[in-house]
């Protein structure tokens, strides 16, 4: 009988261990007030984790006057997964040595680093929401961040926005990332697109830089010489969303928007219309035939090449261009995307970010070391890896001497002044109006590419592809509104 | 008390780990799939609510179903059709060499060895309009006047797919056939050439009958794998241009993961696998008509 019984309870411990292991073994954050200090927020820590601010947290928080950093060096052990995009050679080598950096200054912190490359992003995060394996802290795209939201997945950063300043990151960038008062996320660094052209190429054609539609169209019509040298190249694979930020650039430029503020596809707006017309004439006039089928990087190749004179890009093609063929850096030069009228009323910006996860044991440890990205001596060494590629996200780095003191900076200053200006009254593509949802229809489905394609190849009036894509738009919008 | 109960049900604890594995494998995606199909299923974890039918009639109502439907069918059939064509020619010449067989064997199967990843790539950059050797080659010749748009012509970027599925699926067949011919008796061969069978007599009736039930279920096999295959055609083209490379596990991908309704991405995928398995059921009858046809 006794041996039963101790079979009978060793099974319902087990049973129990399994249950315990199916489920998300992480206690989730308690909610964090999105009002309250920084103080309020590590009391708010205390209880999600009574083991965190029982022992020595409320001391040594007196101590160090620096509440998360306080309560992060309570002396017990955490652990926390870092989810980042970086992966490339320095950028990621820079992110684990940073990482190491934190560890030597936090001992009873470890970060574990998972790296991934940016288009699997959202099947790894809808797959970890759903097998309850998702991490602390990680990078994040202002698409992704908002459904994340959606899936209430998001741990709001206001704590560590009142804990170092309303001040202390730039504001637009910011409310970029805001939603109903909650900040979603942290911009890391940030780019909006300019065009991008070749001087010498002009000053050959005796062509002045375009000012307005008429003269880009002209100026590709009489750059153009097949096979060796292109216009603008118009790349319109589905599998990316080039047409799509390029329609943006145009149509911002021209105050338009692409999703209107009660979120329904805005592609039939006369001047949109006419930023697609635009776009078809230019590929017409001056792009590689096969850019029906290129994405980014082909797009990218043909001008850092040297075999297209415009291009529409961030300040990340310096350093294509710079790696690619570094004889060409001094023939190129960009400025603000134009309307028909030469008008700049709007542009895309574009903003990588990092966000914490509402799952996480350890809120202010998770606060805290997002804070240490942005140590300005380090955060300088972060964005000069790409110069001009990666702006700053904080007043103070952007206003520092130091971060302007790069030869490729320097070199470059008018077009981070543009891109800089950009990022100022910028928003992202189809969030026009705040941080929508329906955004994502207009990037990931391809809607606005097979438009494009619709148009080159069949010879579709624009006004009829943009109403059969705004169509297809409003339909994904409503499945990812439901 | 144990002995017997071992003894008694030995076939059960034998089967039981396989079964497991089934159920675990198949049963439970399939069956929750069909769960999802029936439900507003989104990623973003919104509260589950059923939905009845409507998730199959939003699918069957949209025109870009059919149209996917049409081009995997277009996909499946070019495809499998010249891998079997080639690979059995591939197979019947690699029977007749007697020298350096191991060499050639090894040759063969390296399109297969290569991750889809690179596979995609390679190509797609081989038949780049301004930088792919092909092209270059072709103008170089002066075989064409001006590079063709392997992958940005609606004409030519589904037979470009099937192609480069063909380069990659062949030496399945081939290597498959050739352990087929290996089994068959040279003294069938050699007593059908004292009857006096001429060559393609002795193809028809006794290479054919050995080799055509292995060839069945490669045709199966590929067939479920070419109509499921879905990263060959989204990375080299994503579906255009147009529609016109679009598949049905494309049209299901950007319903379900890129716009998180799992619901519907599972209605596509429950209507895909009645298809696949109507199509399997009548490749099986055939088959099975070969098999007693061999045994007889």
């Amino acid at each position: 009988m006794k041996k039963r019984i101790a079979i009978i309870l060793a099974l319902a411990v087990s049973a129990s261990a399994l249950t315990a292991g199916c489920g998300n073994s992480k206690k989730p954050a308690e909610p964090v007030s999105t009002s309250g200090g920084a103080g309020e927020a590590s009391g708010k820590s205390s209880e999600a984790a009574p083991s965190e601010g029982n022992r020595t947290g409320e001391e040594s928080q007196e101590k160090a006057g620096d509440p998360m950093a306080a309560v992060t060096d309570d002396g017990t052990e955490k652990t926390i997964t870092y989810w980042h995009t970086f992966t490339e050679g320095a950028r990621k080598d820079y992110i684990d040595q940073m990482v190491a950096d934190y560890m030597e200054a936090h001992p009873n912190v470890t970060v574990n680093v998972e790296v991934y490359p940016w288009n699997v992003f959202t099947q790894k995060w809808t797959a970890g929401l759903a097998a309850g394996a998702l991490p602390d802290v990680s990078s994040v795209n202002p698409d992704n961040l908002f459904a994340i939201q959606q899936a209430g997945a998001v741990l709001p950063m206001n704590p560590l926005i009142d804990a170092v300043g309303e001040d202390y990151f730039l504001k637009k960038p910011l409310d970029n990332f805001t939603y109903d008062e909650v900040i979603l996320g942290i911009p890391y660094y940030l780019h909006s697109y300019v065009m991008w052209y070749r001087k010498d190429v002009l000053k050959e054609k005796d062509l002045e830089v375009p000012k307005n539609w008429d003269e880009l169209l002209a100026a590709v019509k009489a750059i153009a010489d097949p096979p060796n040298q292109y216009g603008f190249t118009i790349a319109m694979s589905k599998n990316d969303q080039m047409c799509a930020q390029l329609l943006s650039c145009f149509a911002k430029a021209e105050g338009a928007a692409l999703i209107t503020e009660d979120n329904q596809g805005n592609l039939t707006d006369p001047k949109v219309v006419k930023a697609l017309q635009l776009m078809a004439d230019l590929y017409k006039a001056g792009s590689p035939e096969g850019s029906i089928n290129y994405g980014l990087s082909e797009q990218n190749d043909v001008f850092f090449q040297g075999k297209s004179t415009f291009a529409f890009g961030s300040g990340f093609h310096i350093n294509g261009v710079k790696q690619n063929s570094p004889e060409l850096l001094d023939k190129i030069a960009a400025v603000p995307f134009m309307g028909p009228e030469g008008e700049t009323l709007g542009d895309t910006a574009f903003v990588i970010g990092l966000m914490g996860w509402n799952q996480t044991e350890y809120p202010e440890t998770v606060y805290d070391f997002i804070r240490f990205h942005f140590e300005n001596e380090r955060y300088i060494e972060f964005l000069h890896l790409i110069p001009g590629g990666q702006l700053p996200a904080t007043t103070e780095v952007a206003n520092s001497e130091e971060f302007f003191d790069n030869d490729t900076i320097r070199q470059f200053q008018d077009e981070i002044q543009y891109i800089q200006q950009g990022i100022e009254k910028g928003t992202f593509i189809g969030m026009d109006f705040g941080l929508t949802p329906a955004a994502a229809a207009l990037t990931s489905q391809g809607i606005i590419e097979e438009c494009l394609q619709d148009m080159v190849l069949n010879n579709t009036p624009a006004e009829e592809a943009a109403k059969k894509a705004n169509e297809k738009l409003n339909a994904a919008i409503q499945i990812l509104m439901e | 008390m144990i002995k017997k109960f071992v003894n008694r049900h030995m076939c059960g604890v034998f089967i039981a780990p396989a079964c497991l594995v089934t159920v675990l494998l198949l049963a439970y995606p399939i069956c929750i799939s069909i769960f999802y199909s029936f439900t507003n299923k989104s990623l973003l974890g919104k509260p589950l609510k059923f939905v009845g039918l409507s998730n199959y009639q939003a699918v069957l109502s949209n025109p870009e179903f059919y149209q996917a439907l049409w081009n995997t069918i277009v996909y499946t059939v070019i495809s499998l059709s010249l891998q079997l064509l080639l690979g059995f020619l591939l197979a019947l010449a690699l029977n007749r060499i007697t020298r350096f067989q191991g060499l050639f064997r090894t040759l063969i199967l390296i399109p297969w060895a290569f991750p889809m990843i690179i596979v995609t790539f390679t190509w797609s950059y081989l038949l780049n309009d301004l930088y792919g050797i092909v092209n270059g080659k072709l103008l170089q010749w002066g075989l064409i006047a001006r590079p063709i748009q392997f992958l940005a012509d609606p004409r030519f970027a589904m037979i470009t797919v099937s192609l480069v599925n063909v380069w990659f699926g062949v030496p399945l067949f081939a290597v498959n056939i050739l352990a087929s011919l290996q089994t068959i008796p040279k003294d069938l061969y050699e007593a059908a050439q004292i009857d006096g069978a001429s060559a393609l007599m002795r193809f028809r009736f006794i290479t054919l009958p050995f080799v055509r039930v292995i060839a069945g279920l490669l045709i199966i096999l590929r067939t479920i794998w070419i109509f499921n295959s879905f990263d060959l055609i989204f990375l080299m083209t994503g579906g255009g241009p147009g529609t016109s490379t679009v598949t049905v596990p494309i049209f299901a991908y950007r319903m379900g993961w890129t716009l998180y309704s799992l619901g519907r991405s599972s209605a596509v995928t429950i209507l895909l696998l009645l298809f696949l398995a109507g199509a399997c059921f009548l490749y099986f009858r055939i088959l099975d008509r070969w098999e007693k046809e061999v045994s007889q």
